[in-house]
């Protein structure tokens, strides 16, 4: 029964029994990995504080040949990010990150770029930044990470430089000169296609961008990952619907 | 094996920390009991499924009425004897068991029914929140306690509350967190100790 050390994200927690948890954990060596963590649901339990989805933990695994679940032996918290359980709204942003990462990552072929991934977003997410613009680095880098982000800047049908705002076929992974594009294409302005070649730089991250730009980016990342990801996207909206209560007058409340 | 017994196995292996073994055990057990203690089994259950529901208030669980048209209302909801002017939020009706149990609270409870979790689709309108609103609105409370786990879900749902419930002009607290009673400095994690460290309260 190999022994597996490795480091850890954890996606989602469900009891199992009265003291005892079933884990999902993303690694970086082998992606999704599921576990029990027995005794997890005690207060002073050696497993507690390590099997609460959001925390990166150093985990030691029983990982079994031809068994789904693995044994977490192991788990001491390395990382808790604090700023994500006391607001709300980053709270729902972080778990539409697990639920893509939970979805994605068992399609991937390399692991670990998408662990560090969801690390440097869930970062970027602790660290303040707004929730539109960490969605649209992880999944623009997702969609990199596999292969299927397309070439915004070469035109398919003529093989031309595009500069400025540009349209996308969703299906095709292809970018066109407006005057060369098919029908039913996605159009992108000129600040969502700066704002997506720049992403990975920390500068354009940190930069003020407008909502128009980066809802723009946004929604074509989303139409990708969509088209090419099977998203179950359960968290979706949540954040939204959650914003409209509180906006909401009282008296309008049902009792 | 016989159909029957077959059936009930299965049926028991259902049960949340029943496995194969368990479920055996039982099955076999009441085979040899007397045929009464079947019965009264049987009889609980279907009463369970039959008679209990959440609460029209609070959410707790309630035994309901002969009457269909009267709405559940739980033991403590009915109770005119505990403190209306203090409300105890929790996640789980077997919260509302555990509170009970230390008798430090006599007031009223609210049962949300669970906490934000994205990955299963539940946020403010799925824990039905705007009736808590209304409910506290329409209330005299002087004093809310959020009582949600110190986890991210239960810190997230408390900040979404206190956000919901601070118009409201009623005072809002949060259950203390840290290290539980009996433990052990040792061998807690460090977001245990940091949380125990900044909750520090003075000695008398």
């Amino acid at each position: 029964m190999p022994l597996v050390k490795t480091e850890a994200i954890v996606l989602a927690a469900r009891p199992l029994g009265d003291t005892s948890k079933i884990v999902v954990l993303l690694t970086p060596r082998r992606g999704v990995v599921r576990a029990v963590a027995k005794g997890a649901r005690r207060p002073k339990g050696r497993l507690t504080g390590g099997s609460v989805p959001l925390r990166r933990i150093e985990a030691l695994l029983y990982v079994r040949e031809g068994r789904e679940l693995a044994v977490l032996s192991e788990a001491q918290v390395v990382w808790a990010p604090r700023e994500l359980g006391s607001d709300w709204r980053r709270y729902l942003s972080a778990g539409r990150l697990l639920e893509t990462a939970l979805a994605v990552s068992a399609e991937g072929d390399n692991p670990a770029a998408d662990y560090h991934l969801l690390l440097d977003a869930l970062r970027l997410l602790e660290g303040g930044l707004d929730a539109g613009l960490v969605r649209l680095f992880y999944l623009r880098q997702l969609l990199a990470n596999h292969g299927l982000w397309p070439e915004l800047g070469r035109c398919a049908v003529c093989g031309g430089t595009v500069e400025g705002a540009v349209d996308i076929d969703i299906a095709a992974g292809a970018a066109y000169h407006p005057e060369h594009a098919p029908d039913a294409v996605r159009s992108l302005g000129a600040g969502s296609v700066r704002l997506l070649a720049g992403l990975h730089r920390p500068a354009v991250l940190r930069a003020r961008q407008s909502r128009e730009v980066v809802e723009g980016a946004l929604d074509l990342v989303e139409r990708l990952a969509a088209y090419h990801f099977d998203l179950r996207n359960r968290s979706a909206g949540l954040d939204a619907r959650a914003q409209a209560l509180l906006d909401r007058p009282e008296d309008e409340s049902p009792l | 094996m016989v159909p029957s017994l077959k059936r009930l196995l299965a049926a028991l292996r259902r049960l949340p920390g029943v496995g194969a073994k368990s479920a055996q055990r039982i099955g076999y057990h009441l085979l040899r009991a007397e045929k009464s203690e079947s019965y009264e089994l049987a009889r609980s259950i279907v009463n369970l499924a039959e008679r209990v529901a959440l609460c029209s208030i609070c959410g707790n669980i309630a035994e309901t009425t002969a009457d269909e048209n009267r709405r559940p209302v739980c033991e403590i909801c009915s109770d005119p004897e505990r403190d209306e002017e203090r409300l105890l939020i929790v996640e789980e009706p077997y919260n509302v068991e555990s509170f009970e149990r230390t008798g430090v609270f006599n007031g009223r409870y609210h049962v949300l029914g669970g906490l934000f979790d994205p990955l299963a689709g539940i946020g403010a309108e799925e824990l039905g929140l705007d009736k808590l609103r209304r409910r506290i609105a329409e209330a005299a409370y002087n004093e809310i306690i959020l009582a949600t786990s110190p986890t991210a879900a239960g810190e997230a749902t408390a900040a979404y509350l206190r956000e919901l419930l601070e118009p409201l002009n009623v005072r809002l607290t949060r259950i203390a967190v840290g290290l539980s009673a009996g433990a052990d400095v040792d061998y807690a994690d460090e977001v245990s100790l940091r949380l125990a460290v900044e909750g520090r309260r003075e000695m008398h």
